[in-house]
């Protein structure tokens, strides 16, 4: 399967980012749209290595909730990766369909589980998402959300211009991170999925921070201060102070008064401090507020048929007990 | 070790096995072949490569002899006819002159003083690009540089282009990026490898926990033995686990056990018995970052257990072990001739004026003689 540019209709642009454009292409032949990621190659090291690492990671990580690379194409000065076509991103998506951002609880608990098993597959396969946020989750008209941009640069950005400090947003990065953690670990993703959720139920940003520290104090004025206390180790950080004024936690159900106790206990798991005590995406999705996702009732097939459906994608072939996990 | 619940319970809290996370690796899916599929490939990117060639050499020989008319008239049955200047490469030389230049790479790669990883995935992309490609299409003395270049981007190892080729006899950095993309392509844009080097070192760590704890199997082994075991292992990984076919038939887990059977089979085989047959543990609690993924290249069997699994692995490591040691070796001076036939493959104008060079110096030989025989 060697696809020519040809072969695509060039659409609108749908973002920018440091290494590549996105647009939006049709395939001329079947109609369908697709997400076409053009990386220049004027630069004389031939293929950038972040595009490389991307596709890389990219044709691993075969999955109904990351966004799947169909091919790469090559011309005379650029190359372009060819994404499955996703309808908007997430906060585009609350833009729209949100009460003021705000989404309504079932469409949160569909998101988060999708969110979650997106990430459950990249750690279980060993992969660090690092930059999850709103803008890189992308949603389909189905209801599908996928993890997308997994390279340095963002790939769905959105089709308008936002504040440049947005785009190196800090709002989603974990405690530990902006404390200096170079240990990178699974449990940075699951502070930015909790950090998503509570956005998903209140059209807000949980931690709009503005610059590291201001982020921290953002964090601790709603989770408390930290301190050897609760939670062993934090002064062996680098970005440690001794001076940090004192918060005492914040109830969560304050902030977000339209979750369910349920919800506002998984919340709770996903925003700890600590890395290490951090539920993971296996747990997580595991967690009694999912019973119903879990355990279908005959109202809910209607989703689990349109994800079964989807579940491969079509020009993919499936092996025989290729071992993906069903649930 | 298909470590997936050998009892099917408990499916949805368990995690996902490396076993699992093997199969659905493209490595496996698309780069794991058995022995009949591999040479049904290898032969029929031969024949691919003998057509190109053919079809290169008429196209240059038709316009040879249009421009030249006098010496194809004389010649053009015997010494200028194809079937006398066309010699390409056979499946088996092919293999010999792969075989020749993936030794460069391991040079090339230590001449960098590039990490392991780079090295060996630069070794996986060149076994995998003359799958589907022959050498007389794509001279592997290039090719081998892009997937050393393209190895070091996929494996996060900076080197610039120009410091690459610097130390490179004639090569540009044109020569080595202008197959980039051709490199990507027929690897099918499947970039990651799997390489036995970590599972070599789960083992390494798991042998000093099985052989050692409580108590120690047998009293002379020792931490340092299983320490000397992993380094000769470590070795026998760069001598014979690079170049050979194995990474296309065994998984990375199943190879990593053949370097250390191989090196020491006493301990290695102590190893395997107690982890299986005096363990009675469940298979699937076996830890990360190693031994399960040894049998995922057997597609279809169940899950078996202890004796079975004991003899199953034995079984296929010294199989491993066998099939490292075929590989296709060649002379200096075999290597040499495979690659002047290589370069007339790919260059065939040079290969049919130089047959008319040697003609024409003959005839003027043959002129001046008669000559010379006057005075």
């Amino acid at each position: 399967m060697v696809g020519s540019s040809s072969q695509f209709q060039q659409l609108e642009k749908l973002g920018e980012g440091t290494y590549a454009t996105v647009y939006k292409g049709r395939n001329r032949a079947t109609g369908a749209l697709v997400a076409l990621k053009e990386i220049n190659l004027d630069s004389e090291e031939g293929t950038p290595s972040t595009a490389i690492r991307e596709i890389s990671l990219m044709k691993e990580l075969d999955y109904h909730n990351i966004v799947t690379l169909y091919d790469v194409i090559h011309t005379e000065n650029k190359l372009t990766i060819v994404f499955e076509y996703m309808d908007r991103d997430l906060k585009r998506y609350m833009e729209v369909h949100g009460n003021n951002g705000a989404l309504d609880l079932k469409t949160v608990k569909s998101f988060m589980f999708q969110l979650l098993k997106g990430i459950m597959f990249c750690h279980d396969n060993r992969v660090l998402h690092r930059d999850l946020k709103p803008q890189n989750l992308l949603i389909s008209n189905k209801g599908e959300l996928k993890l997308g941009d997994f390279g340095l640069a963002r790939a769905f950005g959105i089709p308008f211009n936002t504040f440049s400090n947005e785009v190196v947003t800090l709002w989603y990065r974990a405690p530990d991170v902006l404390l200096g953690s170079r240990a990178y670990t699974t449990s940075i993703d699951i502070w930015s999925a909790g950090c998503i959720f509570a956005e998903m139920c209140t059209g807000k940003p949980l931690f709009p921070g503005s610059a590291n520290d201001d982020q921290l104090m953002k964090i601790f004025r709603l989770m408390g201060t930290p301190n050897e206390r609760t939670w062993p180790g934090v002064s062996s950080y680098p970005n440690y102070k001794n001076n940090w004024q004192i918060f005492v936690p914040q109830d969560l159900r304050l902030l977000i008064p339209n979750l369910d106790s349920m919800g506002l206990n998984l919340l709770n798991s996903l925003l700890q401090m600590r890395p290490e005590a951090r539920i993971t995406a296996r747990q997580a999705l595991q967690h009694p507020w999912f019973h119903e996702i879990n355990n279908p009732s005959p109202l809910m097939h209607h989703i689990n048929d349109s994800q079964q459906q989807s579940q491969q994608p079509p020009q993919q072939q499936q092996p025989s007990n290729n071992g993906q996990i069903n649930y | 070790m298909t470590s997936k619940d050998n009892d099917g319970s408990e499916r949805k809290s368990s995690r996902v096995s490396t076993d699992d996370l093997y199969r659905r690796s493209t490595q496996f899916k698309l780069w794991s072949f058995t022995k009949d599929e591999l040479e049904t490939i290898r032969k029929s990117s031969n024949e691919k490569g003998k057509t190109y060639a053919n079809a290169k050499f008429d196209k240059v020989y038709e316009r040879i002899k249009a421009e030249q008319t006098d010496i194809f008239s004389k010649y053009g049955g015997a010494e200028l006819s194809k079937n006398v200047l066309v010699d390409l490469i056979t499946l088996q030389e092919e293999r010999k002159y792969l075989n020749f230049y993936s030794k460069n790479i391991i040079q090339a790669a230590n001449f960098f003083q590039m990490p392991t990883q780079v090295k060996a995935s630069a070794m996986a992309f060149f076994k995998r690009f003359y799958l589907f490609n022959s050498v007389m299409q794509y001279h592997p003395k290039y090719v081998l540089y892009t997937c050393l270049f393209l190895a070091a981007k996929s494996e996060n190892y900076f080197i610039s282009i120009n410091s690459f080729c610097e130390p490179l006899q004639k090569t540009e950095p044109k020569d080595v990026l202008d197959l980039e993309f051709i490199v990507l392509q027929s690897l099918k844009f499947t970039i990651m490898v799997h390489h036995p080097f970590r599972p070599l070192y789960g083992f390494f760590l798991d042998f000093q926990e099985v052989l050692l704890q409580p108590s120690p199997a047998s009293s002379d082994i020792t931490i340092d033995k299983i320490g000397q075991l992993y380094d000769q292992a470590k070795k026998w990984l760069n001598d014979h686990g690079l170049i050979s076919d194995v990474s296309f038939f065994y998984t990375p887990p199943q190879i990593a056990l053949a370097a250390m059977y191989d090196s020491n089979p006493r301990i290695t085989e102590k190893y395997l018995r107690r982890k299986f047959l005096k363990d009675k543990e469940p298979l699937n609690t076996i830890k990360e970052e190693e031994p399960d993924g040894v049998d995922a290249q057997q597609k279809d069997s169940l899950p078996p257990k202890g004796t079975e699994v004991f003899d199953l692995l034995v079984k296929t490591i010294r199989k491993c072990v066998e099939d490292s040691k075929t590989s296709q070796e060649s002379t200096l001076e075999e290597s040499t001739k495979i690659g002047e036939k290589c370069f007339f493959a790919n260059n065939p104008e040079k290969l049919i004026n130089k047959k008319i060079k040697k003609l024409k110096k003959l005839e003027a030989q043959e002129q001046e003689s008669p000559q010379e025989a006057k005075v």
